[in-house]
């Protein structure tokens, strides 16, 4: 070993001390520079509080696309302070301020001031300076194609029991086929062997027949056939209106693919209710006329949709006015709970800090919305048992949290252990 | 010694009459009515053979298979633009006030999705101070009520507003232009108005038409007491009370606590004044004379049953046996039978003075001058009473609506607007208001229903609903509160048609410019209210204040609330000349007394079927009126006591000046002999489905035209009566026997005496009889102690940190009023089952308030008149079917912690939480009825049928699918029960783990308090008391420590998570024994 060392050539001993610098200049470059994870925060306040008007790219949505927008803008200090309010800015008499203004066509951006921090600003300005790499153009379909293979494979799933009625239907073909070879080779035999020809009795009554001669294997045939039937009949029955995969036609074909992925608008922007109380909610119209306002689509298909909301808004396009008659979109439901089952969307999104995903899928993937998880009570079940409750931070468990960590630091609470499993959490 | 008093629901169970024991022991006491449903027409005319049924059985199953294997799709349908302040999902609570001329409350009101569902007290208020009654809780259901009007009418038809504005002005002005000045051509007849800018509005109208007048009626009047005080301390004004502050509280005849002038925030004082605990351990005595046995009564330490007519003649007994402590004058001879007793409760006041409360609810002048005159001699004012404090909740002047009768009988009315107030069905028949009200050649009703008086109006004008409307209110000199709309009016489009708020109405018919009824709150408040309280700031600081009152619901206005004084007599009056007027009181025959139910009032929500259902908390009746009469006297004249089977009752003529009606006698022990009682409120002829009855005439009878005028004011009864029997029967529909415990110990009481000495007197813990000897219910306990687990189901040492929830019910403080249980109602989508289904006990009320009566026969008290053994034991149940005791206990599912309905349900579709609640699954539950059989509480309910969609309760249920006005009061947390299954008290689980949400989503721990079941909540007098054992703080841990807390049947150990605080009676002596 200490050998292969010394034998190293001097120029691989040159290549590493070279990594070696590089890596701890980095590090050293890091102190000044914003680091990954304000990036990452910065991304998070992007997508929550700007996504919704401005892209990353060049493209306009309401307000300007920021591609390279850090260096286009005098400095960061300024588009701090644009960011915190941008009115004040203008009335300081800021000129590259009031330029940005007139060249937006005077449409006045939201003030942040109280909302964001300086701190959270900066984050953003830091997500700015670095922006991910721009995603493939295909990324939407690619999510499409990998959304009809899981359908795909799912049909397979589903329909195991046919290929059970085909291969007995092939081998029922075989046993016909055989019987009639069998009867005319003993026909022939016997015509050789001058015995009387074979009496045709019918297939039904040489089965009959059979069955008097063979009756055990009749017996162990007819268990299998009823052990079959019993377990497809309860699979079958614990599978009606369980419906995974739902994805019904909507009244305006509404491309999660788009918003949610291309455009990366985070969920909560048009879901609001998740947070607050029991229900999502499907966005009401003003929030989709915040950005459709300015947007109408690139091409045919999509002004065709955009143009439903307009519709149903109220909206003129030619008098930029909200001067139609309105009447509400009736959407098809695709997460429907029966009434006697309790759900809140807080309780497990702002509480337990889940992810939309765990229950909706990668939503960013789909066109309309379907229905990912089954929304069975196992399927409920099955989560409570597995998932840690989110305790780090909530006042509310700071005393239990405390107590058991003392009693065993290493033990998970799931939120079974909380009586999570327990009727009446959910049923009242 | 333990308690070894009886206690009895009902005569029959009493006399232990055969069907009583019968249906007592059966699990349901009736039969299934198999007969019901074989005997309906369709079934007997329907040619379906038996082999048809089998195919469609046959084919209905392959149908329902098929259809079950595809979801339904389902429509969702979200705002065009939601309105900024609601989020589905969430509550919204608006502050507000409820007056509808009778009950005052200051209220919140929680809105779902935009849809009032809810009224809760408002903690704010210093008036009601977060009470409410059944009434105010059930007035949510009103606002849904398909009998409102939808559109103005002229001449009975539907017109629009711009006609009947042109109509109607034109003929006020023809009118004003008559009547060249004098006063009264053009009349308002309202009941009592307590918003300050209703009245400022009217007072323009006034203005805009000299000739017209305001006349305030009071269906239920306080008109004689107004007078008493204008003639004794120069002003027609009612004082406030403070029941809390009084040792001693004498009411002759006034029922305070659910019915006289300010019943809620007296309810909320009296609840005070009678609460116990380690600090305090005094309460107050109250002593109560009355004829009927009315709620207040049964509540009262001492009760003693007069006759009516001589209410006034123990007024003036008790002033003269006072006057002569006090050493002032006396007058009239005072003899009544009750001397002795009088003299007694004298010297108790006098030993108390300025710590005492003398009221009369007599609405005469006389009377009231002398309950005056004692109140004065015992100190009171200033004390108990605050005159300088205006009620202004009654207003009513009798003179002045008598006067405007026999004016519009003599032609002189040409337009009478009537406002909030009902005549045709309220007034007395010696007004002949019906054929003075034919005479007026215009008449308007602002009324939002076609009730008696509006259907014979000319115009009727809707009024919004106050949940509708903006208002404001003033009910004492002060104390100003707001109302605000919690929903768009529900009648408004087109706006030409639908309702329209009163003020808005008569705003448009003063030629106001401005018509909009908010603004011209805002400006009246701003000018005559508010100045005083900012005399600087301006616009900003008014609005800064305007938001707050309206957050709050309230506003003080501190220049006038003032300290009582000790009263200014401007003019005493002659108090000989009270006592000749008192003595001449028309007394003999019977004497028919006129009361009003907790649940109807005046009847004004005679619509209402959470009220109609709601069991009276004496008779525990459902859905009727009827006569109470003493048993004994019922026996003399061979009424049936409703021994036999107990839901049927004779029907008897009763006959008062000439007039009879036909209602049935119902056995009131308490009574006073010689006198029946019957409810005001019903009878309705005009108001709706719900309160037409089965027969579509009117549930009962009107008793209102037989109210009498008596010295220029309504007098509440009628002697001279004669009642017989009709030769008819009649069901009612009474929860009274239904539930029974069969007698077990399950109130627990002591006298006060006996408490001061020992808290936990007559509250012997339970023991078995073993082979041992006696032994403690834990020692012999074959289950495990669920208490012991840990709540958080993670190690046996995790403590107490979990969730353990516990009720404590105090029986000291239960007045049985109902409250809780029309708010268990609305929270609970609870269905209304009508009076035919609570006849074969079947009621869904998943609270229910037992009221159990007992005598004052004692061991001792036997033994020394030398009974036998069994008389004594019958004999204790008996005698004072004249005078009982009475006591409340209201019983909710008990939450066991070791169920015995938990182990006996085959799908295990009840089963117990880990926070001590036991749950039920109704998606789970296949109805076998095991658990119902097997709880020893019998507080589990069946549903019999879809009350939601079943036609047979199209008219009662709101929760109706086709009724779409009705379903908006749902609570859409709580699931609407299907036919089939058990449900039962879940605790308000739906407010548990919403307050756990809430404290989790504001990373704090669960304060005591921040989670009310409804019942809790809704308590006036705090009685239940709802909360976390675990926690140290919270009350309820601290009163399960007192020695007064026991548990209900403890003996069966079932360790329930509800338990009871034994009552306190302010008795002198121990009848216990």
């Amino acid at each position: 070993m200490n050998k292969l060392i010394t034998k190293l050539p001097k120029s691989l001993a040159a290549f590493l001390a070279f990594v070696f610098t590089l890596v701890f200049t980095t590090i050293t470059y890091a102190g000044d520079a914003p680091s990954a994870g304000n990036i990452a925060e910065g991304q998070k306040i992007f997508k929550a509080n700007c996504a919704a008007c401005h892209s990353l790219g060049a493209n306009k949505v309401v307000g300007p696309g920021l591609q390279g927008v850090i260096d286009r803008v005098p400095s960061q200090d300024w588009m701090l302070s644009w960011i915190k309010n941008n009115n004040a800015l203008r009335k300081s008499g800021d000129a590259y301020a009031n330029k940005v203004f007139t060249d937006n066509n005077g449409a006045a951006m939201t003030v942040f001031d109280g909302q964001l921090t300086d701190d959270q600003i900066k984050n953003v300005i830091a997500f700015l300076a670095h922006p991910p790499a721009p995603e493939t153009a295909g990324g939407g379909d690619q999510g499409a194609k990998t959304g009809s293979a899981q359908t795909a494979e799912n049909s397979n799933d589903e329909h195991p029991g046919m290929i059970l009625l085909l291969i007995i239907g092939v081998l029922f073909i075989i046993i016909v086929v055989l019987r009639t070879v069998r009867r005319s080779l003993l026909s022939l035999s016997n015509e050789k062997k001058g015995l009387p020809p074979l009496e045709d009795i019918g297939l039904w009554k040489e089965t009959v027949k059979w069955i008097k001669t063979h009756k055990v294997h009749f017996a162990v045939i007819n268990i299998f056939v009823v052990v079959v039937f019993v377990v497809y009949g309860w699979e079958y029955l614990w599978g009606i209106n369980v419906t995974p995969g739902y994805q019904p036609s909507q009244p305006i074909n509404f491309r999660h693919d788009i918003h949610a992925g291309k455009n990366g608008i985070a969920c909560i922007y048009c879901h609001s209710g998740a947070e607050k109380g029991k229900v999502a909610g499907i966005p009401t119209l003003n929030v989709c006329m915040n950005c459709h306002r300015g947007i109408q689509g690139s091409n045919p298909e999509f002004q065709k949709e955009i143009a439903k909301i307009y519709d149903a808004v109220g909206w003129d396009p030619n008098k930029a006015d909200y001067t139609n008659p309105k009447h509400p979109i009736k959407w098809n439901r695709v997460h429907a709970l029966p009434d006697f089952a309790y759900f809140n969307h807080s309780q497990h999104v702002s509480v337990g800090k889940l992810d939309c995903k765990n229950c909706h899928g990668d939503v960013a993937t789909f066109t309309t919305d379907k229905q990912f998880a089954t929304l069975t009570m196992g399927w409920c079940l099955d989560c409570h048992r597995a998932t840690p409750v989110h305790m780090d931070g909530n006042g509310y468990y700071t005393k239990l949290h405390d107590v058991l960590m003392k009693q065993d630091s290493t033990r998970k609470i799931t939120e079974a252990d909380m009586g999570g499993l327990e009727c009446g959490k959910c049923h009242y | 010694m333990a308690n070894q008093k009886k206690y009895w629901k009902g005569l029959e169970e009493l006399h232990e009459s055969p069907s009583f024991v019968k249906s007592r022991d059966k699990e349901f006491a009736k039969e299934v009515p198999i007969e019901e449903f074989l005997g309906r027409e369709s079934i007997t005319t329907n040619n379906t053979s038996r082999r048809d049924f089998l195919k469609y059985l046959g084919f209905t199953v392959a149908a329902a298979s098929l259809a079950a294997c595809e979801a339904p799709v389902v429509k969702t349908i979200p705002y065009v633009i939601k309105p900024e302040e609601v989020t589905p999902g969430i509550d919204n609570w608006y502050a507000s006030t409820f007056f509808n001329g009778e009950d005052y409350c200051s209220v919140l009101i929680k809105t779902r999705d935009g849809r009032p569902i809810k009224i809760e007290g408002n903690a704010n208020s210093t008036v009601t101070k977060g009470a409410a009654n059944a009434r105010v809780h059930a007035s949510v259901l009103s606002l849904y009520d398909n009998f409102r009007l939808k559109a103005p009418h002229a001449q009975g038809k539907p017109s629009t507003w711009d006609t009947v504005d042109k109509e109607i002005g034109a003929k006020l002005a023809s009118a004003a232009a008559k009547g060249e000045g004098a006063k009264g051509n053009i009349a308002i007849l309202s009941s009592t108005i307590i918003s300050p800018s209703t009245n400022k509005i009217i007072a323009g109208f006034i203005e805009k038409y000299p000739t017209a007048k305001h006349v305030t009626y009071d269906a239920v009047s306080c008109s004689g007491m107004r007078k008493a005080n204008e003639l004794y301390f120069g002003k027609a004004t009612i004082p406030s009370y403070s029941f809390d502050k009084a040792n001693v509280i004498v009411s002759i005849a006034a029922d305070f606590l659910t019915n006289w002038i300010s019943p809620i925030e007296y309810a909320k004082q009296y609840g005070e004044g009678r609460r116990l605990s380690k600090e305090k351990q005094e309460m107050s005595r109250h002593i109560q004379f009355e004829s009927i046995m009315s709620v207040t009564g049964a509540n009262a330490d001492m009760r003693v049953p007069i006759k009516p007519s001589e209410e006034g003649a123990v007024a003036l007994g008790l002033h003269n046996a006072i006057a002569k402590l006090a050493g002032t004058a006396t007058a009239g001879s005072g003899a009544t039978p009750y001397d002795a007793l009088i003299s007694k409760v004298a010297a108790e006041l006098w030993a108390n003075k300025g710590k005492s409360l003398v009221v009369a609810s007599a609405n005469d002048i006389s009377v009231q001058s002398v309950v005056n005159m004692i109140n004065k001699n015992l100190g009171n004012y200033g004390a108990t009473i605050n005159i300088d404090r205006e009620c202004k909740l009654r207003q009513g002047n009798d003179e002045e609506v008598a006067a405007l009768v026999k004016d519009m009988k003599d032609g002189k009315v040409e337009v009478l607007i009537t406002y909030n107030t009902n005549p045709a069905y309220t007034a007395s028949a010696a007004l002949g208001f019906k054929e003075a009200y034919a005479k007026v050649p215009c008449k308007v009703s602002l009324s939002s229903t076609h009730d008696e008086t509006a259907l014979s109006a000319d115009y009727n004008c809707p009024d919004n609903h106050y949940l509708e409307s903006w208002n404001d209110a003033n009910p004492y000199s002060g104390a100003f509160s707001l109302a605000q709309p919690a929903i768009s009016p529900l009648f408004c489009k087109p706006r030409n048609e639908g309702t329209r708020s009163a003020q808005e109405t008569l705003l448009k018919w003063s030629g106001s410019d401005n018509t909009d009824h908010y603004s011209f709150i805002q400006n009246h408040w701003k000018k005559e209210l508010l100045p005083e309280q900012s005399d600087e700031g301006g616009d900003y600081q008014f609005i800064n204040l305007w938001n707050t009152t309206l957050q709050s619901g309230i506003f003080e206005k501190t220049s006038e609330i003032v300290a009582g004084t000790a009263g200014n007599e401007t003019n005493a009056p002659s108090l000989s000349d009270a006592a000749t007027k008192i003595a001449a009181a028309a007394k003999g025959g019977i004497e028919v007394v006129f009361y009003q139910k907790t649940s109807m009032g005046s009847g004004i929500q005679a619509n209402n079927p959470w009220l109609q259902e709601l069991p009276d908390p004496i008779s525990k009746v459902t859905w009727d009126n009827y006569i109470t009469m003493n048993p004994a006297e019922m026996k003399d004249k061979g009424f049936s006591l409703l021994e036999e089977d107990n839901h049927v009752a004779s029907v008897a003529t009763l006959k008062v000046n000439g007039s009879t009606i036909e209602l049935p006698v119902f056995p009131q022990p308490g009574q006073a002999r010689g006198t029946v009682g019957v409810a005001l409120g019903y009878g309705r002829t005009s108001a709706g489905k719900v309160a037409a009855g089965n027969d579509g005439k009117g549930i009962g009878a009107n008793v209102f035209p037989w109210i009498q005028w008596t010295n220029n004011t309504f007098q509440y009864y009628a002697a001279g009566a004669e009642i017989t029997s009709a030769n008819k029967t009649y069901e009612i529909g009474a929860t009274q026997t239904h539930n029974t415990m069969i007698g077990r110990p399950i109130i627990k009481e002591a006298t006060l005496e006996e408490y001061k000495k020992d808290h936990g007197a007559r509250n012997e813990k339970e023991q078995i009889k073993t082979l041992d000897g006696m032994k403690d219910l834990k020692d012999v306990n074959l289950w495990d102690d669920y208490d012991k687990k840990s709540p958080v189901n993670l190690t046996n040492n995790a403590g107490n940190l979990g969730l353990r929830w516990k009720m404590a019910v105090d029986l000291n403080s239960c007045i049985g009023c109902g409250s809780c249980v029309v708010s268990c109602s609305a929270e609970n989508n609870v269905p209304v089952v009508g009076k035919d289904e609570v006849i074969l006990v079947r009621e869904m009320h998943w609270i229910r308030i037992d009221r159990y009566y007992s005598t004052d026969l004692t061991m001792k008290k036997a033994e020394e008149d030398d009974m036998t053994m069994s008389n004594r034991q019958y004999g204790m149940m008996l005698p004072s079917a004249d005078n009982p005791e009475v006591a409340f206990q209201p019983v909710m599912c008990q939450h066991c912690n070791h169920a015995p309905c938990e182990t006996v349900c085959p799908v295990i579709a009840t089963s117990h939480g880990s926070e001590g609640i036991n749950q039920m699954v109704y998606n789970r539950c296949v109805g076998t009825k095991y658990c119902a059989n097997n709880c020893p509480y019998k507080v589990r309910r069946f549903n019999w049928f879809n009350y939601y969609r079943d036609e047979k309760f199209l008219n009662i249920n709101p929760a109706q699918e086709s009724n779409d006005l009705g379903r908006m009061v749902l609570n859409p947390d709580v699931v609407v029960r299907s036919r089939g299954v058990m449900e039962k008290c879940s605790f308000c689980l739906q407010r548990i783990q919403g307050g756990k949400l809430k404290a989790k989503m504001e990373s704090r721990t669960i304060k005591d308090g921040d989670i009310k079941p409804a019942c809790a909540q809704s308590c006036p007098t705090d009685a239940l008391v709802f909360g976390n054992v675990n926690d140290p703080d919270s009350r309820v841990a601290k009163l399960i420590e007192d020695e007064r807390m026991y548990l209900l049947i403890a003996d069966l150990d079932t360790q329930p998570n509800v338990f009871y605080m034994t009552k306190i009676r302010n008795n002198e002596k121990a009848i216990l024994e």
